[in-house]
């Protein structure tokens, strides 16, 4: 068997819209922390990968195809 | 496609309302939807407050699409502050949720014998008593509901709410309705909901939202994400310092409204900027769900994170009663949204009172920088108490009863947004025309032309009817699909807003007031615009969502059609040209008495702007008008 797929989130492209976020059936997708303070570049991360079943909802409702399962 | 569901809470019952593939087609979604299900139900006889009235709440064939900015949705009813239609255009998660439920739209009418919520979980509606709910803030409700909702495994449903907090539950005329941390403002919503004995709506679903050409779609939101990213409104300032970062702008354009509208520039604007907001309080960016752009902020109130204000409460509640306690203003906005009232119409109303005191026509205790008490004062508001009783009734109300209708600044009983319109004249134009009152997204917004995003002449009345048509035109269709209208901001090219001083800025800036013929001409045929322009991605989106033709031109005249709607429907209330008009202060009073021009040309605009629509002497649109845009 094969190791679970986890979501990559492209942080070129993502636009941090939180739809991935809120349709993770775990909780395990957020946004992340700004790096320093005014930062408007902060993006979605994959913040409890230990709980990702990799179901792979995350990737298919994103708008933009920023997610791959991986 | 969605369905409508029309409840009716007097016998808990809940059935589809009809709304054809046709009115579809022609009435599109959001507020212009809401304004369709409006006109063909009421009569012009009925009350707010009354088991005819309806709240109607719609999403847009774009929400929760993946369109950026796109999770909104829109309270559509009869005023009881203003008498007339309003509608307000939301963020928070209901309208995305809404939504996935399956539905389009959900029409709320009669009343409870006793409070109660609903519940909304596909397409089933159940309806539960409120019990201790009721008398409840509004984010206790919300986190109330989130643990009576629970999943059996312990995890939170997902889900969207719309609740009222003690302002909507005792019908102040300015409460309104909470979605997560949004909020729907203006306009009384929360009062007409409070009415019907109704604490709450949740709605839960996870019913995929069809998209016609979905390969299309996908790469067409990713350009339209790039280009939000890339603006310098959409992608720099709004994100950088929120909505409040205008403050500065408007105080070097005059256009900051000053001791309830009687100047528009604060010396202590400072203290009170955006700048100062971003750099020393805000916490976090946060933004609604589904957008990029993530406008709004977070600071601390009491040890906690909350929801900064935005910039119309920074404002009314800051230069608008000269105090420059930025602290104060993130405590008031927090309380203010508790307790479900609309910061603009409570902060404009205290200005209103606070002048009056001043004048000695009503003695009230309230005085301008004198501002220890408010906090009790709001509550006193919310729940009907003392002389927080009368101010519920906003500025229109009192003014009538003690005098200064000069000073009460409102329009159709609505009161003003944060920009005072003496060195605007566009906006001026547009919070006198707009159907829901006083209220400078109805009215057109002409003010990002008049300095503050390009700088137009912004006291000459050339231009400004034909300009505000247009951007009338153009957000009602924005939010008639369900997007938020700061997607409208990237309408204007990057390279104008980057380089002010440019030769092809200074030429757009000397053009826009001439380009009257050209918007008429548009809005005459708009066959002729049958192109999508290149900064403006809504028609695209719009058809590889619906499938549906959508061209620039006849975007435009979907939002004509849905003007002229609310226009026709406000007429059966009463609403006519002697219903535009802005208080004496702001035509007859110069704001600088060394500049005559400092004043609102209104009649002369109003004249232009009735012919530019093609409406009557009176402001009404004819019968020729509303077939050719196959109203009624």
């Amino acid at each position: 068997m094969g190791e679970k797929k986890r979501p990559w989130v492209n942080r070129k492209t993502c636009g941090a819209c939180s739809v991935c976020a809120e349709n993770c059936p775990m909780g395990c997708l957020e946004m992340e922390p700004p790096r320093f303070h005014g930062d408007i570049s902060a993006v979605i991360r994959l913040a409890r990968p230990e709980d990702c079943i990799g179901c792979g909802i995350c990737g298919r409702v994103c708008p933009i195809a920023a997610i791959t399962m991986r | 496609m969605g369905k409508v569901l029309r409840i009716n809470l007097t016998e808990q019952k809940a059935e589809e309302y009809p709304f054809s593939d046709e009115e579809r087609r022609l009435f599109i979604g959001g507020k212009t939807m809401a304004a369709k299900i409006l006109y063909d139900n009421l009569k012009g006889n009925e009350t707010a407050f009354s088991d005819e009235n309806m709240l109607v709440v719609t999403t847009g064939p774009l929400t929760g699409s993946g369109a950026p900015s796109s999770s909104r949705f829109n309270i559509s009813t009869l005023s009881p502050q203003t008498g007339y239609i309003t509608s307000s255009n939301c963020g928070g998660k209901f309208g995305y949720y809404l939504k996935r439920a399956g539905l389009d739209g959900l029409i709320l009418q009669g009343h409870f014998e006793t409070p109660h919520w609903i519940e909304i979980k596909k397409d089933k509606v159940l309806f539960h008593e409120a019990g201790e709910l009721w008398g409840m803030k509004t984010s206790e409700t919300q986190e109330y509901l989130d643990e009576k909702l629970k999943l059996p495994n312990g995890r939170l449903q997902k889900n969207g709410k719309i609740c009222i907090g003690p302002a909507g539950e005792h019908q102040v005329l300015y409460s309104c309705i909470i979605s997560n941390e949004r909020v729907s403002g203006r306009g009384g919503t929360g009062a007409v909901m409070g009415w019907m004995n109704l604490k709450a709506v949740v709605a839960s679903g996870n019913q995929e939202v069809k998209v016609m050409e979905k390969e299309k779609m996908v790469k067409h939101t990713q350009k339209w994400f790039r280009y939000l990213k890339s603006h310098p409104l959409t992608g720099n300032q709004l994100p950088r310092f929120g909505t409040a970062g205008l403050v500065s702008a408007m105080q070097m354009r005059g256009i900051l409204a000053t001791k309830n509208y009687s100047g528009g520039r604060y010396e202590d604007f400072e203290k009170i900027s955006g700048e100062v907001l971003a750099e020393k309080y805000n916490i976090v960016n946060k933004g609604c769900l589904t957008c990029p752009i993530k406008c709004a902020r977070t600071v601390e109130v009491e040890g906690k994170p909350v929801k900064g204000p935005e910039l119309e409460t920074l404002v009314l509640l800051g230069s608008g009663i000269l105090n420059h306690d930025l602290e104060a203003v993130f405590r008031w906005n927090y309380e203010l949204d508790e307790l479900g009232m609309d910061t603009i119409s409570c902060a404009n109303t205290i200005a209103y009172a606070m002048e009056a005191n001043e004048k000695g026509i009503w003695k009230n205790g309230l005085e301008f920088s004198s501002t220890e008490n408010l906090s009790r004062l709001f509550e006193e508001i919310a729940y009907g108490r003392g002389i927080g009783k009368e101010l519920g009734q906003g500025s229109r109300r009192l003014s009538e009863k003690y005098g200064g209708k000069d000073f009460a600044i409102q329009v159709k009983g609505m009161e003003l947004a944060a920009y005072e319109p003496r060195k605007a004249a566009g906006m001026g134009l547009g919070y006198a025309v707009s159907n829901r009152g006083g209220c400078h997204l109805n009215g057109g917004y002409l003010v990002i032309l008049e300095g503050l995003g390009l700088s137009v002449n912004p006291t000459t009345y050339h231009g400004k009817a034909d300009l505000t048509m247009l951007f009338q035109d153009l957000m009602e269709m924005i939010s008639a699909t369900g997007q938020c209208l700061f997607t409208s901001y990237a309408f204007f090219p990057s390279p104008l807003l980057k380089h002010p001083n440019s030769w092809y800025t200074k030429l757009a800036n000397l053009v826009l007031p001439h380009c009257g013929p050209v918007v008429r001409l548009i809005n005459k045929y708009p066959e002729i615009a049958c192109f999508h322009l290149p900064v403006f991605h809504h028609t695209k989106a719009f058809e590889y969502v619906t499938g549906m033709k959508m061209t620039f031109g006849t975007y435009i005249r979907c939002g004509e059609r849905g003007y002229n709607l609310e226009r026709e429907l406000n007429r059966r209330f009463g609403v006519d040209a002697s219903r535009d008009v802005l208080p004496k202060r702001l035509v007859a009073e110069l704001q600088d008495p060394d500049s005559p021009d400092s004043k609102v040309p209104l009649k002369k605009m109003k004249k232009i702007y009735y012919q530019a629509r093609g409406w009557d002497r009176n402001g009404l649109p004819p019968e020729k008008l509303l077939k050719k845009l196959k109203i009624g």
